[in-house]
């Protein structure tokens, strides 16, 4: 007996990636704490790096990601102020790359709805927003405009967004303007 | 990415592909080749 799905429409929430620059040297989409690449046309499967990364008397029996008593799966948050707080974060993947951007995403196939947010299995960007660097014109290595352009193979809408601080609140003032403008 | 505790499970099997997939390139055209079962000559039959 195949269930029917509970929902025919994707999951659609925040989060935010940083752009780093593949094998290639092509800037493509990373999240910010794995180190895993979006693709372009391709949905980012997700896989348990819980199990991978726990001691071996701590691993969770073997589960597809989503499970709901683990923290895998595909994250996206339900307010955009929760993914811009991470757009002015620090991590150490940030010495590979060239900015941080922030957008929604669709998450399909079994979806985890936490408080905040979702966890899904599929995942695929819905539309990127690329904020201004904010490095000093010494140091940026690329124009955003440039970012933009190459993050236009991910083929869904990119836009440059317009807010000069590193609050997370103006950030969001900004996409609010942009999508009353719409 | 803070979200928060779980709450519940659902499965999501979208209508329409969310991913812009690559479509795949159409063949070229080319001019039809005579297959190699057909004579491209015509056969000379001898006559009476």
């Amino acid at each position: 007996v195949i269930a029917a799905p509970d929902y025919i429409e994707p999951t659609v929430g925040w989060r935010t990636w940083l752009v780093v620059p593949d094998e290639d040297k092509v800037f493509r989409l990373r999240s910010i704490v794995y180190d895993t690449l979006w693709s372009p046309r391709n949905e980012l499967v997700a896989h348990c790096l819980h199990r991978a990364v726990s001691l071996p008397w701590r691993r969770r029996s073997e589960h597809v990601p989503p499970a709901s008593d683990c923290g895998c799966g595909i994250y996206a948050a339900r307010e955009p102020e929760e993914a811009a707080s991470y757009l002015d974060g620090r991590s150490w993947a940030d010495g590979l790359s060239i900015h941080r951007v922030i957008g929604t995403v669709s998450l399909w196939g079994q979806v985890v709805e936490c408080t905040r947010g979702w966890r899904g299995s599929f995942a695929y960007p819905k539309k990127i927003f690329v904020p201004p660097t904010r490095a000093p014109f010494w140091l940026r290595a690329e124009r955003v405009e440039e970012i933009a352009l190459a993050l236009a193979d991910y083929d869904v809408p990119v836009e440059l967004l317009d807010a000069n601080s590193g609050d997370p609140k103006e950030f969001v003032a900004a996409l609010d303007a942009r999508a009353a403008a719409d | 990415l803070e979200i928060g505790e779980p709450e519940r499970t659902y499965t999501v099997e979208p209508v329409e592909d969310p991913v812009p997939r690559e479509t795949p390139a159409e063949p070229a055209e080319q001019p039809p080749t005579p297959s190699r079962e057909e004579p491209v000559d015509p056969e000379r039959v001898q006559t009476p």
